[in-house]
């Protein structure tokens, strides 16, 4: 071994130390082999913009990635590679067990200005994973989660709150953390009397999972968040019928409070559904038949009394929708939303007396009906005043501007309470103090 | 009509009037209510909130301190999501003392149910006697986006403690499970630690409910497991500014069981600045110094 060769090797350990993504494989000291990905995209993200872009891999299936508005300081490029199965099988060998499915990933984040890695983002991004019916070959399809490789302890990280929508072979996760990704299954489990009490059969016995399944309808194509607590657990976008389906798994023996919402093709948000349930040992939690309220928008701030004021928004395709106007006596429309949800009611005003009034809506469809959404204002005066478009990321108690209400709004709202002279922007009711009526309007805009 | 028919009508009208209109409850309530001595017992809050979608509460739960002794607070399980005022004891002082439980909370999305646990207190009945543990001073908030206060009926907690008491039974908590996952978050705003970052974090914990969180902050991938843990509270504000430091938050529930979440840096130390990749590329010369002189004396060998 000459001095050169001695060299190169430091110099690869080194350059395998620093950089987690392999470069190089060594074997031995003589024979070097490239080991560069089967396929690799790059494409660089506006932060306040964000958006999306989908790797294809070799086999032809993809990932696809979204990048929510503002989800970093400054602008990052996504350095997608794919490689085979075993790829990480000798460097990151998997818990015993689990078994890859498809192929392999590193997903690494890099900011454009300057090219510094960037491992954690502020907001977490939707990573959705397709794989072929060979993949799952063997393989217990539901129990496929995501895993992402955890440098310091150097073992595969389960990634909660994962989505698997088995009919399309694929399945949806968050993370803010980047690094080598993979997608681990169990084996299915053996048929043909292999039981535990088989007599040393050796069949694989498969764990009853502690797990809550939500489904319902919400509106087409529309993303659907699933909260645990008030934290985001998992998300999923609904398909052309409006129908989604989560499922959540790695809980916990006890009562949870989960809720749900999702936002409208023109990003207006749902009412929160709120569910308490009791999560028993080895036991999946079901709740079905989930009727995501309808959104709801108004044409116009003021309307000039006698002429038709326009309420719209959207729901699941074909539902009756229900629209209901208070004034003092409460005046309810009916339309029928079209093949997309949307659905539009023009409302006469002549009926209403001078001042503010109030619009709200439900929905049902096939035998179930929403609850009814939240309400909407609008002025009936001398003039009419067309809606500005507004910022849909302006809602009461997301004081980081974040397009968020959560745990760092909580927070803040929290620090201030009962405490004297608290900013203005804190003070939600504008009495001059941070009290429990501040949290309270706070949290009716939780987004988690 | 006489008058004493006018008022049974008047009566009768009222008491309908009262079932028509139903008001949230906030209920004290325990397995016995008669305790024994020297005997630990639990009493819970719970929330009924009689079909109402509540969001927020606040209230002080009032005991006699000379006849409980007050020894823990739980709230695993808990329908209130965070804690504005984690339930804590605080002493109120004036002609007659009593012992006083603070509390304030926050439920995302609201709570509608019939027995929502708020929290439970574990108290030891110190000496004989009647008294009442009752809520005061509470309000229940509409989940309207208006903060409407609701109707709210508080009952209390009638108990007798006395020698020939039934022995009453506190099941002990068996909590083998880490708290919950959780994700915290790096932020900062000019409302707050005047606009430098700091870090939010809350979880839960289903048996025993969570206990602390311990903290630490590296700039070092893996020697950072020698640095120190530090008890936090959320929010905390950050010592490296610079966000270059890993940063690990250690969720402990009350029977000790942990959960670590980790957040890599927004900003990575650049390879050469960290220490650590200069002692592993030293340590991998010294080792490939050694394997040469091995090789090299086993070649002289043959």
């Amino acid at each position: 071994m000459n001095v050169l060769s001695i060299l190169f090797l430091v110099f690869s350990i080194g350059i395998r130390i620093v950089y987690p993504q392999p470069i190089f494989a060594v074997s031995g000291a003589i024979s070097i082999t490239a080991l560069v990905p089967e396929v690799a995209t790059s494409t660089t993200f506006s932060s306040p913009s964000g958006g999306s872009a989908t790797l294809t891999k070799a086999d032809g299936t993809t990932v696809v990635f979204h990048f929510p508005p503002h989800f970093y300081t400054e602008d990052l490029k996504l350095q997608a590679n794919s490689y085979s199965k075993d790829f990480f099988s000798s460097d990151k060998p998997s818990s015993s067990g689990k078994s890859a499915v498809g192929k392999t990933y590193d997903f690494n984040l890099y900011t454009s200005a300057s090219g510094i890695q960037v491992s954690t983002t502020s907001l977490a991004m939707s990573i959705t994973i397709s794989y072929t019916d060979a993949d799952i070959s063997g393989l217990d399809e539901s129990s496929i989660a995501p895993y992402r490789w955890g440098s310091t302890d150097s073992s595969w990280q389960l990634i909660p709150g994962a989505t698997i929508d088995a009919p399309n072979n694929k399945i949806t996760f968050s993370t803010n953390s980047f690094s080598s990704f993979v997608l681990f299954a169990l084996a299915s489990q053996q048929q043909g009397g292999e039981s535990a009490g088989g007599g040393g059969g050796g069949g694989i016995v498969a764990q009853p999972q502690t797990a809550a399944v939500f489904s319902g309808r919400a509106y087409p194509k529309s993303t659907v968040t699933l909260l645990k607590d008030a934290q985001i657990a998992a998300t999923t976008i609904a398909g052309s019928d409006a129908s989604f389906s989560i499922k959540l798994s790695g809980l916990s023996t006890g009562n949870y409070i989960f809720a749900l919402y999702s936002k409208d093709s023109k990003g207006n948000r749902s009412s929160l559904v709120t569910f308490p349930a009791s999560v028993a040992s080895g036991a999946t939690t079901s709740r079905s038949g989930i009727f995501i309220t309808p959104t709801i928008a108004v044409d116009k701030s003021e309307v000039k009394r006698g002429e038709n004021i326009a309420i719209f928004g959207q729901s699941v395709p074909k539902a009756d929708v229900t629209v209901a106007i208070s004034s003092e006596e409460e005046f309810l429309g009916k339309t029928v939303a079209d093949q997309n949800g949307a659905y539009l009611y023009n409302f006469d005003t002549a009926e209403l007396s001078m001042g503010q009034h109030f619009a709200k809506s439900k929905a049902a469809r096939n035998g179930t009906a929403s609850s009814f959404s939240h309400t909407i204002s609008f002025l009936v005066g001398a003039k009419t005043v067309v809606s500005q478009p507004t910022n849909k990321c302006q809602t009461k108690g997301d004081f980081t501007n974040d397009c968020r209400v959560n745990l760092v709004d909580f927070s803040i709202a929290a620090y201030w309470y009962k405490r004297p002279s608290p900013p203005n922007s804190t003070d939600l009711n504008n009495d001059g103090k941070v009290d429990l009526v501040d949290l309270s309007i706070m949290t009716f805009h939780w987004t988690g | 009509m006489t008058n004493q028919s006018g008022i049974l009508i008047v009566s009768c009208f009222l008491s309908l009037l009262s079932l028509s209109v139903q008001a949230a409850e906030i209920t004290i309530d325990s397995k016995n209510k008669e305790m024994k001595v020297g005997q630990r017992f639990e009493i819970t809050a719970f929330l009924d909130t009689q079909k109402e979608n509540i969001n927020a509460i606040e209230g002080n739960l009032l005991y006699p301190p000379d006849l409980f002794e007050f020894k823990e607070i739980k709230d695993a399980n808990s329908i209130i999501n965070f804690w504005v005022e984690q339930p804590h004891q605080e002493q109120q002082t004036g002609d007659k003392q009593q012992g006083r439980i603070v509390f304030s909370g926050i439920t995302p999305g609201g709570y509608v149910g019939k027995n929502g646990l708020i929290f439970s207190i574990l108290f030891e009945a110190k000496k004989e006697g009647r008294g009442a543990a009752e809520i005061h001073e509470a309000r229940a908030l509409l989940n309207d986006g208006k903060g409407t206060e609701a109707q709210l009926s508080l009952l209390p907690f009638q108990f007798t403690i006395s020698k020939e008491a039934p022995p009453v039974t506190v099941n002990a908590v068996i909590d083998n499970e880490r708290p919950e996952s959780f994700v915290p978050e790096v932020a900062r705003d000019s409302t707050l630690f005047n606009n430098k970052w700091f870090l939010v974090f809350a979880t839960q914990d289903k048996e025993s409910g969570v206990d602390h969180y311990d903290l630490k902050e590296t700039r070092q991938r893996f020697f950072g497991i020698l640095s120190r843990w530090i008890t936090a509270e959320s929010p905390y504000l950050l010592n490296d500014q610079k966000l270059q430091s890993y940063i690990f938050v250690k969720a402990v529930d009350k029977k000790g069981n942990a959960r670590t979440e980790k957040i890599s840096p927004q900003n990575p130390l650049p390879w050469y600045e960290n220490y650590e990749n200069w002692f592993v590329i030293v340590l991998a010369l010294v080792i490939v110094y050694a394997m040469k002189k091995f090789l090299w004396r086993r070649y002289i060998k043959i």
